[in-house]
């Protein structure tokens, strides 16, 4: 057709000049900057200028022999193994429930009217202010601690799938429907593909919180995870077993987070954002 | 045999509005091309709704080949203004959509899906995302859709007005190819008298408040016609007058 010809594909959009991204020459690297400050801020700090002490703020070598020594002994594994433990399966529990009851309260006016009052409710109330119900009525098992979990990662990600769910372009409905989708494969194959960009930002804010409870819970009542570690550290006057809790509970957050991007960029390779 | 669309008596009022209709008549028969044209906000696009069951009527009857209208129905499809792509879908899978749910899994849908595409002139553009397709691009491959499940009607809710006068012509003549061979009945919503005078069998102009029927002529000839055939100049006058007086007395938003 004639016209094929005189059309082209549209440009792919780009920042305005002024807001271009301006690599510092350091290639992959480039992240890495910040950290690499802070460790040589710690060393020097520490080791060199002395001036924090070991029992305030051990320097690096002091950490990583601690580190190894866990590692040595089988006790990191197992602190490792029971808090991601936990966060798989509380956050898997919360992040599910969530889009099951955002779905619901986004499809239909009824379930909102019945649900959403009440769980924007129970959201207003500090979710640390559950723990002693939590400990009262569960024990101190691992229930309370996956529950805990559960409610941190609940809230961000029914709020901002409900808020998505809502927010589906009308006309894009009207698609579907004309097409002779309605209820569930509606849902599926309009509503829930046109709110992802939101689902997925509240999986990853429901990730971070989810961490946030995790010390929590293992701060309060357990034997093993890396909350625990940071609080035997306390209770054990070593701060070098606090400095690597910490710094493990870093990189397992960003990790974690750095896989849900993974999937948000999978996922929303459609979406027509900025891509500077 | 195409289906034909019948209105009868149909009242509907937008709450808080104005009457738009109140008891309008109107008549499309198997086949035939109507270009329905009006003032902004008199009711056309609300018209062709009732038809796809987007919408339903307050009083009165929505008919397409006998069947009253309350939800949108198979044999029907439907251009909008804009060409509401899926933007999760590439330009393939958006065609697939209109097909049934069967044929979009099969080497069949797949083979359908690639003669639409090439039949918009868009054969190679099959794996584009539509945010990557320009407006004239994505409109092809939303007529692409429309046509999937090859309808019986075809509703067109000013389905060309945002794209440039190169590309609108090529839609219109693939449109008028498309219709003709299969015989579609279709329902076209333009304010552009030229437009209609090109491609349509018969003009309706529509105005007032609760909106009723100005004009209602067939137009002489065969389509696609040139501008300057004959008899078209009175046809033209006839319905800018017709559109003139319905802008006065209509009002400009719903």
């Amino acid at each position: 057709m004639s016209a094929e010809a005189t059309e082209r594909a549209a440009p792919a959009l780009r920042w305005p000049a002024g807001l271009t991204h301006r690599p510092l020459g350091l290639g992959w690297a480039e992240p890495l900057l910040v950290p690499g400050l802070v460790l040589v801020a710690w060393v020097l700090s520490t080791s060199v200028l002395g001036w924090f002490g070991p029992s305030q703020l051990p320097g690096p070598a002091l950490v990583a022999e601690s580190l190894l020594e866990l590692v040595r002994a089988g006790d990191l594994q197992r602190h490792l193994a029971a808090s991601v433990g936990r966060i798989a399966l509380g956050f898997g529990a919360g992040a599910a429930l969530a889009t099951v009851l955002a779905t619901l309260v986004g499809l239909s006016r009824r379930a909102e009217r019945l649900l959403d009052p009440t769980l924007q409710a129970i959201r207003a109330i500090p979710s640390l202010a559950w723990v002693p119900f939590l400990l009262l009525w569960l024990g101190i098992g691992e229930v309370p601690k996956l529950v805990l979990v559960a409610i941190g990662t609940f809230f961000p990600v029914y709020v901002n799938a409900s808020t998505g769910i809502r927010n589906v372009d009308r006309r894009l409905l009207e698609v579907g429907t004309l097409h002779g989708l309605r209820g569930l494969r509606l849902a599926r194959r309009i509503v829930l593909p046109a709110a992802s960009p939101a689902l997925l930002t509240g999986l990853r804010l429901g990730l971070g919180q989810a961490w946030l409870f995790l010390v929590a819970a293992e701060l309060i009542a357990a034997s093993k995870g890396l909350g625990f570690l940071l609080v035997d550290g306390q209770n054990s006057a070593r701060a070098d077993l606090m400095v690597v809790a910490i710094v493990l509970l870093a990189l397992l957050g960003k990790t974690t987070d750095q896989a849900l991007r993974g999937v948000e960029r999978r996922m929303l390779g459609w979406s027509d954002g900025f891509r500077a | 045999m195409s289906l034909g669309v019948r209105l009868e008596r149909v009242c509907k009022t937008y709450r808080g509005g104005r009457p738009l209709f109140s008891g309008l008549d109107l008549e499309v028969s198997p086949g035939e091309t109507v270009a329905l044209l009006g003032a902004s906000g008199c009711g056309k696009s609300t018209l062709v709704r009732l038809v796809a069951g987007l919408e339903r009527a307050d009083g009165g009857e929505v008919r397409v080949g006998g069947t009253a209208v309350s939800r949108p129905l198979r044999e029907v499809g439907m251009m909008f203004q804009e060409p509401r792509l899926l933007p999760w879908l590439d330009a393939a899978a958006n065609v697939a959509f209109g097909l049934d749910d069967v044929l979009q899994r099969s080497e069949e849908g797949d083979r359908r899906v690639s003669a639409l595409l090439a039949a918009v002139g868009l054969r190679e553009a099959g794996g584009l995302l539509p945010h990557a397709l320009s407006g004239g691009m994505a409109q092809r491959v939303a007529l692409a859709r429309a046509l999937a499940r090859a309808p019986e009607v075809l509703l067109l809710d000013e389905p060309f007005g945002a794209v440039d006068a190169l590309a609108r012509a090529s839609l219109q003549d693939l449109l008028l190819e498309v219709t003709a061979r299969n015989r579609t009945t279709v329902l076209l919503v333009t304010h552009d008298v030229e437009e209609a005078l090109r491609v349509a069998g018969r003009l309706v102009v529509v105005g007032d408040r609760p909106a009723r029927v100005l004009l209602d002529a067939r137009i002489p000839g065969g389509s696609p016609r040139t501008p300057d055939r004959a008899g078209l100049g009175e046809l033209r006058v006839r319905a800018l007058a017709a559109l003139g007086s319905a802008r006065r007395s209509g009002p400009a938003t719903v």
